[in-house]
């Protein structure tokens, strides 16, 4: 018991300051240079990559609540339909995403005021790109659009995609729950293209990660 | 205690449905619902009505919109007690053993005919396990196969297949949100901390969802086994335009091609078999995560993201297969 008090201390001491996030879109920020350029915010990267991990885990929970609501109407024909588990989790799912759009909107201004880092580019540009997919087995259709932005070194362009994609799925699910308020079945085919795009979103999110965390520079 | 309901069996619900007069409420979608009026008559001694008309709804209530029946069509699901369809009329309503339909009597006479009947009294053919709501993992794939089942098989094997799929999609779905959660907790704690109790509880329950998913595909690998499939279901997924459904719905094409690969072909199984044995592959990553966790070892990232990987192309494979069967009518 105490070794493992001590790990979690020595975690959350290691943490504070290095901060590490795995699953979508981390080590974007070393894109940017570390000195803010002149006359801007002062801020550092540091808050680049807290933002990014903020984002990711309220996307990633936004993700597991929706899972969880489609669970639910998928059980509904065997169990019945518990509307307030419904409720729940779409109040959830909602909330988790609105944190998860508010927190790209803060993501892409706040990025705008850092300048590129140029090894980083050069080494998004010299990325073996195919070669990683391959290996991996990554999905093409997605991987090529991650590529398609960082090769060409547009990651604020990415950060761009994230909050977009985050206010798809918010006015999507906002639709969804307000069938859902009022006790009404949402349009399944609604449903499915809404999970596509958190399924889509979340591998992007996450082959944006794999790329930073392979870069050598 | 008396049974709430009348009760039919399944002989009584076919000639029903064979001889039913057939309308459609014009508030509906077209899948929503098809209303039949007939005579099917009470076989136990329980139900008030001892023969005359009854309305029954029968068919999938895919398409449901949103309209009027559709509150009491859930509440129906939920197989609550009671339903009240129009403020007017309540229903008791009773779970049945498979095969069993409940009813309730259409009030004779009156004037506003069909519409009156159907508004006020509904006869709601319990053929749940045929009639499953599931949307979300190889829904309605259980049409691929004859009914009734072949000779010798099972009684009620194409029945009970409709349940292991809403059943093993669910646990599926359950499993995936579990691990989101893990990954969640994983992904913040170096700024929130480590909750180790987080964490522990997302990747048993993780695990032991997906256990209940890969055993119900098993079972579901087996009930299809005893099923003959249905030609004309055949025909219409060789025939159906997967081209235009992926472009229309955007789909992501790596992932519709494998389900348009086996279902033009025909081979529904082997979408069954594809996910038995992801859900194998997912259990044995899974217990290799919990396994470092259980040692106070973080997992090894890389292993995560191949695992999520296959948590959601396994997911929107289900859907999609889900979503052709929806859409072959």
């Amino acid at each position: 018991m105490k070794y493992f008090k001590f790990i979690i201390i020595l975690s959350l001491v290691v943490s504070s300051v290095n901060l590490h996030g795995y699953f979508f879109a981390n080590e974007i920020e070393n894109a940017f240079t570390p000195k803010p350029c002149e006359g801007c915010k002062n801020y550092d990267t540091l808050f680049l990559k807290q933002l990014i991990i903020d984002g990711a885990g309220f996307f990633i929970q936004s993700n597991s609540q929706y899972q969880l609501f489609l669970k639910e109407v998928e059980f509904s024909g065997i169990y019945g339909i518990n509307q307030e588990a419904i409720k729940n989790a779409l109040d959830n799912a909602v909330k988790n995403m609105e944190l998860a759009n508010d927190t790209y909107n803060k993501l892409v201004p706040a990025a705008n005021q850092f300048e590129y880092n140029p090894p980083v580019l050069e080494a998004l540009y010299h990325f073996d790109y195919p070669g990683y997919r391959d290996l991996n087995q990554l999905n093409p259709t997605i991987f090529q659009q991650v590529e398609q932005l960082l090769k060409s070194g547009d990651v604020r362009g990415c950060l761009q995609w994230f909050y977009n994609a985050t206010n798809e799925i918010q006015e999507r699910l906002k639709i969804i729950k307000s069938c859902a308020d009022i006790c009404i079945m949402p349009e399944i085919p609604e449903c499915w293209r809404l999970n596509q795009l958190y399924m889509e979103t979340q591998i992007f999110g996450q082959y944006t990660a794999e790329i930073f965390m392979n870069l050598k520079y | 205690m008396k049974k709430q309901g009348c009760y039919f069996n399944q002989e009584a619900l076919k000639m029903a449905v064979n001889n039913a007069v057939i309308s459609m409420n014009p508030g509906w979608s077209e899948t929503a619902a098809i209303i039949i009026l007939a005579d099917i008559g009470a076989t136990t001694e329980s139900c008030p009505y001892k023969s005359g008309k009854y309305l029954a709804i029968i068919g999938d209530f895919h398409g449901c919109r949103g309209g009027s029946l559709c509150p009491p069509l859930f509440k129906f699901l939920s197989l609550q007690a009671k339903m009240r369809i129009t403020g007017e009329t309540a229903i008791k309503l009773t779970i049945p053993p498979p095969g069993i339909i409940i009813i309730s009597k259409s009030k004779p006479g009156g004037n506003h005919m069909i519409k009156k009947k159907l508004l006020t009294a509904m006869i709601f053919v319990a053929l749940i396990t045929l009639n499953l709501n599931g949307y979300f993992a190889f829904n309605e794939t259980g049409k691929a196969f004859n009914l009734p089942p072949c000779e010798g098989c099972k009684n009620y094997a194409a029945l009970d297949l409709g349940q292991l799929l809403v059943t093993g999609a669910g646990y599926f779905i359950q499993s995936n949100s579990d691990y989101q959660l893990l990954l969640k907790t994983i992904e913040m704690s170096d700024i929130y901390g480590m909750n180790s109790e987080d964490m522990a509880d997302s990747i048993d329950n993780a695990i032991k969802h997906m256990e209940m998913a890969n055993e119900t595909y098993y079972q579901i690998l087996q009930v299809s086994s005893l099923l003959e499939y249905n030609p004309t279901v055949l025909e219409k997924l060789k025939n159906f335009d997967y081209d235009n459904y992926q472009y229309v719905n955007s789909l992501n094409p790596a992932i519709f091609q494998q389900v348009e690969r086996l279902l033009k072909t025909g081979n529904v199984r082997g979408c069954y078999q594809k996910f038995y044995i992801a859900t194998n592959e997912i259990l044995v990553r899974l217990r290799s995560i919990k396994t470092s966790m259980d040692t106070l070892t973080i997992p090894r990232i890389p292993d995560c993201w191949r695992l999520n990987q296959l948590y959601l192309e396994m997911e929107l494979f289900g859907q999609y297969a889900a979503e052709v069967f929806m859409n072959i009518r």
